[in-house]
């Protein structure tokens, strides 16, 4: 910038607006201009300006690769100018290995592998600025089944974690509540009392302020017998769904979807989606997306109901189960099958090839995005935006065990 | 004058005289009020002044011309590409010297779509920036004391007062 003496003094809410725009790695280094500067970056009122405003950008995709049995221990991210780059290491607290289990408004939430302590210890990690915490352990040493969803809901401008205990194939009978406002987790068997017979299958996506987990819905007045139920039965699947805000847990229907096809749980726009595919003998997919709209009635109770927006057929996308919704186009983490990549052919690289695949459902366009990074189709990818949000100062001290 | 009149003459805070056409004017809503008070007002000789220097209100008028056909009617997708390409090109010009006026400009002429531009152009420059250059840019004095940055170099290695 050509700026002499002549520049205008410029008043504080453009200036807070231009620096609302910039990354977090260039507020870090301008936190040294002056103290107030310094103390603006720190205010909650900005970082909620600049997250607002990084949100609206296209967010970046996040992914940690999976490679022979296990999670790979580095974060990748593929940028609005498909770079990949690395992110920061998760700080580990001793621990061998990590997962990310969610990743919402800047912050990610990810379990730590512990030799001997089940579930696993969380953590709350920012990339961007690398700031970390341990959450409190409530339960060691547990053989049972949880499950857990992480996100954040601007209503309440908390982020919050939810994680269910379940004997294995089993009722869930505990539900525990952590906020990121208040630091602490929440048991209390309000929570648990609003959804009897449920089982979940698998950790939540989170939409629109709310978390949703595909599971099952027991009705716990019938005999025993009857109850023994075949976990693939359809018609029991419902969705679970937690209100971030007001933290109370429902039971979404699922819509009647066509016979024989696969489907599974996408945010799209920040809604709520549902994508049913189902393969023909051409390695071609028939997609049906299916979108919950969420309204509040006359009574001021919420209501939800399906639409069906999309339905086409896309060629030689069938081999493969795509991951999630980035910037409208659908990726599929494509390896391990060397010439199936179009005309690509990714190069085997240790006897792994890796590449991303984007799919356009609309048009049917499919473009592939080489790295040696991906690992295989278990890799968790995620929707990523950077922001400065804090998740506390102190890491808490690891459980003597 | 009539309310047929197609551009408005205003001046600038030098006193040098522009004209605007009446679609241009209506980017911003403080030069359309001024627009309907000339146009509806008895006294017509009086040339409302901007308080914008001249050189900041050329490229301003330029701004206002070229989106005004869209903003006015709205236009395709195609158009909306051309006029971000315009954009880009509109800022990389001569402006960045007088990007802070522009800013200042947008900001007083309540033009949303130039102060988000401006905004968006300063915080892409101010990216390559050091410090210093921003706090001389920004006019701004460096009241970290000695302990303070001793302090702050020690919680954040590497990071730079200058």
């Amino acid at each position: 910038m050509k700026m002499d003496g002549a520049a205008p003094f410029l008043p504080e809410e453009i200036i807070r607006n231009i620096l609302k725009r910039l990354p977090v790695k260039s507020l870090t280094r301008f936190r040294c201009v002056c103290k107030d500067w310094k103390n603006l970056f720190k205010s909650p009122s900005f970082i909620a300006d600049h997250l607002h405003h990084s949100n609206r950008q296209n967010p970046s995709l996040l992914f940690q690769p999976y490679r022979e049995g296990q999670y790979i221990s580095q974060l990748y991210v593929l940028d609005r100018g498909m770079q990949v780059r690395e992110l920061p290491s998760v700080p580990l607290f001793g621990a061998s290995r990590f997962r990310v289990v969610g990743s919402s408004y800047g912050l990610l939430c990810v379990e730590i592998d512990v030799q001997g302590i089940y579930p696993p210890p969380l953590l709350l990690f920012n990339p961007a600025t690398r700031d970390v915490i341990k959450l409190p352990r409530t339960v060691d040493d547990f053989k049972c089944e949880c499950y857990l969803g992480f996100g954040f809901s601007p209503i309440v401008n908390d982020y919050k974690i939810v994680r269910t205990y379940a004997e294995p194939k089993d009722c869930i009978y505990r539900v525990e509540v952590y906020s990121l406002s208040t630091g602490s987790w929440d048991d209390d068997e309000y929570y648990q009392m609003q959804m009897p017979g449920a089982i979940f299958f698998a950790d939540a996506i989170t939409a629109n302020g709310s978390m949703f987990w595909i599971g099952l819905q027991l009705d716990l007045d019938t005999d025993e017998d009857e109850t023994d139920l075949d976990m693939d039965g359809e018609k029991t699947r419902v969705i679970f769904s937690f209100d971030i805000a007001s933290e109370e847990f429902d039971c979404v229907p699922i819509p009647a979807l066509g016979n024989n096809s696969l489907y599974q749980l996408m945010v799209y726009e920040d809604k709520l989606a549902i994508l049913s595919h189902v393969k023909d003998a051409e390695l071609s997919c028939m997609f049906d997306l299916w979108v919950m709209e969420e309204h509040m009635d006359a009574s001021d109770r919420k209501r939800r109901s399906w639409t069906k927006i999309f339905s086409s057929t896309c060629s030689a996308v069938g081999y493969w189960v795509p991951s999630i919704f980035w910037r409208g186009e659908l990726v599929y983490n494509v390896c391990e099958l060397p010439g199936l990549v179009g005309e690509t052919k990714c190069e085997a690289e240790n006897g792994l090839s890796t590449a991303f695949m984007l799919l356009n459902i609309s048009t049917g366009e499919v473009k592939i995005f080489k790295t040696r990074s991906c690992g295989d189709r278990r890799a968790r990818i995620f929707n990523y935006e950077e922001s400065l949000v804090p998740v506390g100062k102190i890491p808490i001290k690891e459980p003597s065990s | 004058m009539s309310s047929s009149v197609e551009a408005i003459t205003v001046l600038s805070s030098d006193g040098d005289e522009f004209k605007i056409t009446v679609s241009a004017a209506k980017l911003s809503k403080p030069l359309n009020w001024m627009l309907e008070d000339v146009c509806f007002s008895d006294d017509c000789d009086e040339v409302p002044t901007i308080e914008v220097n001249s050189k900041t209100l050329v490229k301003v008028i330029e701004y206002c011309e070229k989106h005004a056909p869209r903003a006015n009617s709205g236009a395709s997708d195609s158009d909306a590409e051309e006029l971000k390409k315009w954009d880009i090109e509109f800022m990389k010009m001569d402006v960045k010297d007088i990007l802070f006026h522009i800013l200042m400009a947008a900001n007083y002429l309540h033009m949303e779509g130039l102060y988000d531009l401006a905004c968006q152009t300063a915080a892409d420059l101010m990216k390559g920036m050091t410090v210093s250059q921003i706090r001389k840019i920004f006019h701004i004095k460096n009241d970290f004391s000695s302990e303070e940055q001793e302090q702050l170099r020690r919680q954040h290695p590497g990071c730079s007062f200058d």
